[in-house]
């Protein structure tokens, strides 16, 4: 051929890196950083959106709500149980011995301070998401829907209240 | 590929011979489905279910793609919108119904093909690729068929989403930022459906391309057949066309005729009368079910009640949860494994006497997990598919192995044609056969 390489011996540094290995680092580097780049906006779009988000406050007008009902409200297009406690009531969640619970949480921890009485839930089952039967009328009582029955069920398992409420 | 006495594709028209210079599909197909690919004489009617899966297939993308064009991906009307394809869109009730039963007559097809292979041992080698890809498909096809029962977005289809998606959160730590993602919101809603109607439209295609690369796999070593013998001459094939074109015709014959007979006569029997009430994220069906087909693998899921915790402390290791989302997983997983778990050098379970019992006793096993799928989750049901689930994983991980070393397989003959000259011998009228040399 007619054309000669010199190259081989010519891009050689001191200490054996030849440039070649450099431009190749580099460059996958770069097309790595550029690919990621590109795959965390696939990605990131799967999360909820902006409006979806928006979702995050629901207000519930507890006035209307007198000691031992329970009213079904929306939050997050799913199911709120917001109940006012009769004073029976919570001297009987008062009695439950912690140690028999599931998920040890005391009505205190479950409700805000002073305001014992207003407890709020998601209504939906910790398990695989499913609505219980029923606010959780009288004595605690509510079932799993579709996938398990009972009682007490919004304090053995770790049912969340929603976030802070006033 | 294929033997070296199958046909060569010569075409004598000019115009195909200007083709094939040029690209030589024609040749290709010749060669993959036609005269070209030879194949073992002795195929029962077993065989047939490949070919009937690619049948179900493409019903399913035709009837798919026409319904697409008036169905509405949208939380508001998508129920509506189904409702209006089957009274007022021209044949849209007959579409609906043929996709529908479709995907069930899918999952018929393929669960035969499926048990077609594992009792002639179809993944041994030299076809492990074959079976790998095929668990591949499998796994397609449940994501495929979940999504699309979401679309109609029935009481059934919501919460169906809201319990399979919900698997997912079972997964410590990044469970619940999982499921949220999967959702793009707190419950299926607007952005799930749209999703899965995405995903719904674009997998059958990665299905389609599977598929291409499981016949490439299996034409690379040639199909089995049911003595397991490998092919060992030219008096031991026939060329696929006209031999199986004609037996695989026949057999789609009678599919369609049975397929036909449901969809118009029985079109709602595998189907769920929740799924014809409006989603509801307020109200939980009583008993939740998936669509049949899921049902063994439902049952894994719930044969799980008790954490496992380290005795006498409470403190939980993996909750039940979790166990049971593992176990359904790995129920399916675990087939990827077994052209090496099956250590057995005879293929065909005709000659394996101990193998036999033991594969009919894991087809009752399932069809007993299938009916605890679909049945209420209370006793004795719960009972029944732990220990249905517990032999389930117990054939594979324990009974195959066992059987490989202890068991004395039957004979094998010395060449497909000498069994099926020795299977003629009981019949006067062909017992003048003579082997073709």
């Amino acid at each position: 051929m007619a054309t000669e390489v010199h190259g081989a011996d010519v891009v050689t540094e001191g200490d054996g890196i030849r440039r070649r290995d450099f431009i190749n680092i580099a460059a996958v580097s770069f097309a790595g950083v550029g690919g990621l780049a590109v795959l965390f906006p696939l990605v990131s779009q799967m999360n909820p959106s902006a409006d979806v988000l928006a979702q995050a406050t629901t207000e519930v007008d507890l006035s209307a709500i007198q000691p031992g009902q329970a009213v079904k409200a929306v939050f997050r297009s799913q199911p709120l149980f917001v109940r006012q406690l009769t004073e029976k009531e919570i001297a009987e969640a008062d009695a439950v011995p912690l140690a028999e619970l599931r998920d040890p949480q005391s009505l205190e921890d479950r409700t805000v301070d002073g305001k014992k009485q207003w407890l709020v839930t998601m209504g939906v089952c910790t398990h695989l998401g499913c609505v219980p039967l029923g606010a959780g009328e009288g004595e605690n009582r509510g079932e799993y829907g579709g996938l398990h029955r009972r009682t007490s069920w919004f304090r053995r398992t770790n049912t969340p209240p929603t976030p802070p409420f006033s | 590929m294929s033997f070296p006495w199958a046909e060569h594709y010569t075409p004598k028209h000019p115009v195909m011979k200007w083709v094939d210079e040029r690209l030589p599909l024609p040749r290709f197909v010749y060669n993959a489905v036609g005269s070209g690919y030879e194949v073992p004489r002795n195929l029962n009617y077993f065989w047939n279910f490949g070919v009937l899966a690619g049948v179900a297939l493409t019903i399913q993308l035709i009837t798919g793609i026409v319904l697409a064009m008036h169905y509405a991906a949208n939380a508001g009307v998508a129920f509506d919108s189904v409702e209006h394809i089957m009274r007022n869109v021209n044949s849209g009730w007959l579409l609906r119904y043929a996709h529908a039963n479709g995907a069930s007559f899918f999952f018929i097809v393929v669960y035969i093909h499926i048990f077609r292979g594992l009792f002639y041992s179809s993944y041994k080698a030299p076809r492990e690729m074959v079976w790998l890809l095929g668990v591949v498909i499998f796994l397609l096809m449940m994501a495929t068929a979940f999504m699309g029962y979401v679309l109609p977005w029935g009481q059934m289809s919501y919460w169906g989403a809201q319990v399979i998606t919900g698997l997912f959160s079972a997964l410590p730590l990044v469970g619940e930022p999982i499921h949220t993602w999967l959702l793009g919101g707190f419950a299926p809603g607007d952005a799930a459906l749209n999703r899965f109607f995405s995903l719904h439209y674009l997998l059958p295609f990665v299905i389609a391309g599977v598929i291409i690369l499981h016949i490439w796999a299996l034409h690379i070593p040639g199909s089995s057949n049911p003595t397991g013998v490998e092919v060992k001459g030219p008096q031991d094939t026939v060329p696929f066309h006209p031999y199986y074109t004609a037996k695989d015709g026949f057999g789609l014959a009678v599919f369609l005729l049975i397929f036909a007979t449901v969809v118009f006569y029985a079109p709602n029997y595998m189907g769920h009368p929740d799924n014809y009430i409006a989603a509801n994220p307020m109200s939980t069906p009583a008993h939740i079910v998936p669509e049949w087909y899921f049902w063994p693998f439902y049952a894994i899921l719930r044969a799980f009640t008790v954490d496992l915790s380290i005795p006498f402390t409470g403190i939980v290791i993996i909750p039940a949860k979790l166990l049971g989302v593992l176990a359904m997983f790995s129920s399916i997983l675990l087939l990827f494994f077994l052209p090496w778990i099956d250590t057995s050098p005879v293929r065909s379970g005709k000659y394996r006497p101990l193998f036999k019992k033991f594969f009919y006793l894991l087809l009752i096993d399932v069809a007993v997990l299938g009916y605890c799928g679909g049945a209420p989750a209370a006793e004795p049901f719960v009972m029944i598919s732990q220990i249905a689930a517990a032999y389930y994983f117990a054939h594979f991980l324990i009974v195959l192995p066992l059987i490989a070393i202890y068991e004395r397989p039957d004979p094998l003959p010395g060449s497909i044609t000498e069994a099926v000259l020795a299977n003629a011998k009981h019949r006067p009228a062909d017992a003048a056969a003579v082997p073709a040399e």
